[in-house]
């Protein structure tokens, strides 16, 4: 999976391009935990791209959430497809994070 | 010249040279030694004629003067005394006596005057052969006084010398008179009384000249004044020819000019080309005068006698050159035989060499001169010869054994690959050709098949890497695993792994070979096939020539443990599956190009009608025309199979995948499985959303079963199974790890919050919701997960 990573404001907008499965967690991992240590609170993941995910993937969102709550901050996304969009729905997650239409719902969101 | 040179021995040629050139050398000292030889003996010769023509005229000169003595003596006593007849007789037998020169002596009066009665009155003494005669000279037929030896004189007054002549009445003999008159004084006045003669016989003066001696048959002859022969050796010329007549009859001009020179007083020789009219031969001739009388002497000299001692000299020389030139051969002989016998021997024992005689002995020769060299040279070469010969037999025995091994090896090669064809004459589901043609060396290439029950036919191809021996025999060991591991009813993957490890183990000389095996069921057209390395083989079906899809793996004996997957294909009727070895395309011509694949595909083709036994040795045929003239430098192995079995239907052909991984702790090798996955899915043209369901349940599965049925530092061995048939993807993953039921989790609860999240189970709980069938057992130590997606 490639990362593509941009900012507006105080909010970082990861471009996620492929599969978010058990041999990509540890990188993205890595991103979102460096983005968390650096004071970034504010993440919107952009799913367009995005082909899969597995449960390893959920954990590494589950424990960023929660490391991100109390700092009031918040992990969310837009443009899932079918196939991930099911994931979501099916083990409940859906109800764990913020899922937007598009970009813009999701920045609105944020800068409210 | 040259050409003629270049044919002869040496010896000859040493013969020409050096006596052409000795030769020469003689020719030129011997014509200059001839001719000054010649020159002084021209001065010789000239000196000695002039010598000896004066010496005769000196003698003839000598009697001459004897002869006027007489005369000269008896006109005195005349003139001053009186004598009667009686004292005349006695005066002149004494003078003639006394005169051995003279022939006769004649007083003779003029008329009247000494007896007043008589008119001739001449008393004359002579010789003959009784003695001396006396008697008188005149009578009316001889009349004195008309004769030259008495008018002359007496009306010149002065001494005379007659021409010869044959006095007949007188002395009758030939001769010459010399006539002087004399006078008595009266009155103080000189009158004439008469003549003295005395005579000279021309006898005598031809015995003088009979006495000079000009070699054998050189002569003298004397002539008068006016030219008349007075001494000849041949009596009959004397008076009767003159050296005019003589000139006029051998018509000699040079003669005439002679007689001219002669008659006028000169000294000289005539040196011209004159046949002398007496012996015949070429003469030269030398003349002086008598002054006395104006006579003249000649010297006749032969030439060819007069240049006797010169041509006995060069003839002696010439002898001497002859005798020098044939000396000079001998010797050239000798030396040139003793420098060429030597070479000839070495030349005839180099010529049974060169025949194949090597061990013919040499002749040593112990000469320090090039001869000895050549020859020592020759020894070593010989020895050397010898010695590159053992060699060279030794290589060829030593390379005829690795050869004859070499055509062992081939023999074994050969025979372990099935070769007869039809191979399956009462199958009538196929139809199958193969042909291996090896190179020289023996290469490694390899081919298979046999059926493994009554359905399912096994077809092997194979090429190992390097050629000879060890080639051959990595080949034959390859066969032989490939039928001793096989195993009814295992996958192509599974029998490939085996032997790759079985090769891999001991394979110290790194060899490897690349292998693809492919099982055909010959009732469906189902073909299991996996690909070790091997060149892609080709499917002609429906019109179009494609490679079989298929997962490549490392060549066999290269690293153990390593990965095989099966791939699988239908083979409809009138397919046609062609297998080959790079042998083929990368068969060189003789530029250096390959055949490549290209060409190959073009002939598939261009040719897929044709049965597999008409189309493969069409290919071979087309590679040997494409590399003629190059040595094949690799096996060329072709396999090819038509399928002949009506089609059983796209609805009962099943599709089938079948995976065997070694794994350590580690789910990165899932990867590899899961990308393949999606490309047999597709291959299965199967929709997105379910292989998306799939792979998440998949990874799910297998990353619990590698997280909790593997130890930490263990290996285990996971065999993946994919069957799909009527829609229905059935999975069967079999491990031999830790007893691990994976269905055993508790599903989680749906998170209301975020703190609520329980990390386990979720991913089976996943599973669980989108697979259509998911079950465990535990069988044979092995943990068996089942379970399976419906397409649609």
């Amino acid at each position: 999976m490639i990362i593509n990573t941009s900012r507006q404001g105080e909010i970082v907008i990861l471009d996620l391009d492929g599969r978010l499965d058990i041999h990509s967690t540890e990188g993205f991992k890595n991103t979102i935990q460096t983005l968390i240590d650096g004071g970034f609170t504010k993440i919107i993941l952009d799913c367009n791209k995005l082909s899969f995910i597995s449960s390893a993937g959920l954990r590494i969102l589950i424990v960023a959430q929660g490391n991100l709550e109390p700092k009031g901050g918040e992990v969310c996304f837009f443009g899932f497809n079918s196939n991930t969009r099911k994931i979501f729905d099916i083990t409940g997650y859906c109800n764990l994070f913020k899922i937007f239409e598009n970009r813009l719902a999701a920045i609105e969101y944020f800068t409210k | 010249m040259k050409k003629l040179l270049k044919n002869r021995p040496i010896t000859f040629k040493m013969i020409l040279f050096i006596c052409s050139g000795v030769l020469l050398t003689f020719i030129v000292i011997f014509s200059y030694s001839y001719f000054v030889s010649k020159d002084i003996l021209n001065k010789t010769i000239d000196t000695n004629a002039n010598l000896l023509t004066a010496k005769t005229a000196a003698e003839i000169d000598i009697v001459l003067a004897d002869v006027e003595k007489v005369p000269q003596s008896l006109s005195l006593l005349l003139s001053e005394n009186e004598y009667n007849e009686e004292q005349l007789f006695t005066l002149i037998r004494l003078f003639l006596k006394n005169n051995p020169q003279v022939f006769g002596i004649a007083i003779a009066y003029e008329p009247y005057t000494f007896n007043r009665s008589r008119y001739y009155y001449s008393p004359y003494v002579y010789h003959d052969n009784a003695g001396i005669q006396s008697s008188f000279l005149g009578s009316d037929d001889y009349n004195y006084t008309q004769m030259d030896w008495f008018q002359i004189p007496r009306e010149l007054n002065k001494a005379y010398w007659t021409e010869p002549y044959y006095d007949e009445g007188g002395g009758n003999i030939l001769m010459s008179t010399f006539s002087m008159p004399f006078y008595k004084m009266e009155n103080g006045k000189k009158v004439f009384r008469g003549i003295v003669t005395s005579d000279v016989s021309l006898e005598r003066l031809t015995q003088i000249i009979s006495n000079v001696r000009v070699y054998e048959t050189g002569y003298s002859f004397v002539v008068s004044r006016f030219g008349t022969i007075v001494a000849h050796p041949v009596k009959e010329k004397v008076v009767n020819e003159s050296i005019f007549s003589l000139a006029e009859e051998g018509k000699s001009p040079e003669l005439r000019e002679m007689g001219r020179m002669m008659t006028s007083g000169k000294t000289g020789a005539a040196k011209f080309s004159y046949h002398d009219l007496l012996t015949g031969k070429l003469s030269w001739i030398f003349y002086a005068p008598i002054n006395r009388n104006g006579w003249s002497v000649a010297v006749i000299y032969p030439l060819d006698e007069l240049m006797a001692d010169v041509n006995r000299l060069s003839a002696f020389i010439l002898f001497l050159a002859i005798c020098g030139v044939v000396l000079l051969v001998g010797v050239i002989i000798f030396v040139s035989s003793s420098i060429t016998k030597p070479l000839r021997s070495l030349a005839g024992a180099v010529k049974n060499m060169a025949g194949g005689d090597f061990a013919i002995e040499l002749q040593r020769i112990d000469d320090k001169d090039e001869v000895g060299e050549l020859n020592r040279s020759f020894i070593s070469m010989q020895s050397a010869i010898q010695e590159y010969i053992k060699n060279l037999t030794k290589a060829t025995a030593e390379k005829e054994k690795i050869e004859s091994e070499l055509r062992i090896a081939h023999e074994i090669q050969m025979s372990i690959i099935p070769k007869y064809f039809p191979a399956f004459p009462d199958r009538s589901e196929i139809d199958l050709f193969a042909s291996l043609i090896p190179v020289k060396a023996v290469g490694g290439d390899l081919y298979d098949f046999f059926f493994i029950d009554e359905d399912h036919l096994c077809l092997a191809i194979g090429d190992v890497s390097g050629k000879g021996v060890p080639a051959a025999l990595f080949m034959a060991v390859t066969r032989t695993l490939l039928r001793a591991r096989f195993v009814k009813g295992q996958h192509p993957q599974q029998i490939v792994s085996i032997i790759n490890d079985d090769l891999c183990r001991d394979n110290s000389q790194k060899m490897f070979v690349t292998f693809f095996l492919g099982i055909l069921n010959v009732k469906t057209g189902e073909f299991d096939y996996c690909n070790a390395g091997h060149n892609q083989p080709y499917l002609y079906s429906d019109g179009e020539l494609t490679q079989l899809e298929m997962f490549h793996g490392f060549p066999l004996g290269i690293k153990s443990n390593t990965t095989y997957r099966s791939a699988k294909t239908t083979l409809k009727k009138d397919d046609l599956l062609v297998c080959y070895t790079d042998g083929v395309t990368e068969a060189e011509d003789a530029n250096g190009g390959f055949f490549e694949d290209a060409q190959l595909e073009k002939l598939l083709l261009e040719n897929n009608q044709l049965n597999p036994s008409e189309l493969i040795p069409m290919i071979i045929t087309a590679v040997n025309n494409f590399s003629v003239g190059i040595e094949q430098s690799d096996d060329i192995t072709l396999l090819a199979l038509r399928y002949l079995q009506d089609e059983p239907g796209l609805e009962t052909a099943a599709t089938f995948f079948r995976y065997t991984i070694r794994i350590r702790q580690n789910v990165a090798e899932l990867q590899a499985i899961q990308n393949e996955l999606d490309s047999l899915f597709t291959l299965w043209k199967i929709s997105e959303e379910v292989i998306n369901d799939y792979q998440l349940a998949f990874e799910e599965l297998l990353t619990n079963i590698i997280y909790y049925a593997f130890a930490a530092d263990d290996e285990n061995i996971i065999t993946i199974s994919i069957n799909f048939e009527d829609g229905e993807i059935r999975t069967q993953i079999e491990d031999d790890g830790l007893e691990f039921n994976p269905l055993n989790t508790e599903d989680p609860s749906i998170p209301k919050s975020i703190h609520g999240v329980k990390p386990g189970g979720l991913g089976i709980f996943i599973c669980k919701k989108i697979l259509d069938k998911i079950e465990y057992t535990r069988k044979d130590g092995k943990n068996i997960l089942t379970f399976s997606k419906f397409s649609s």
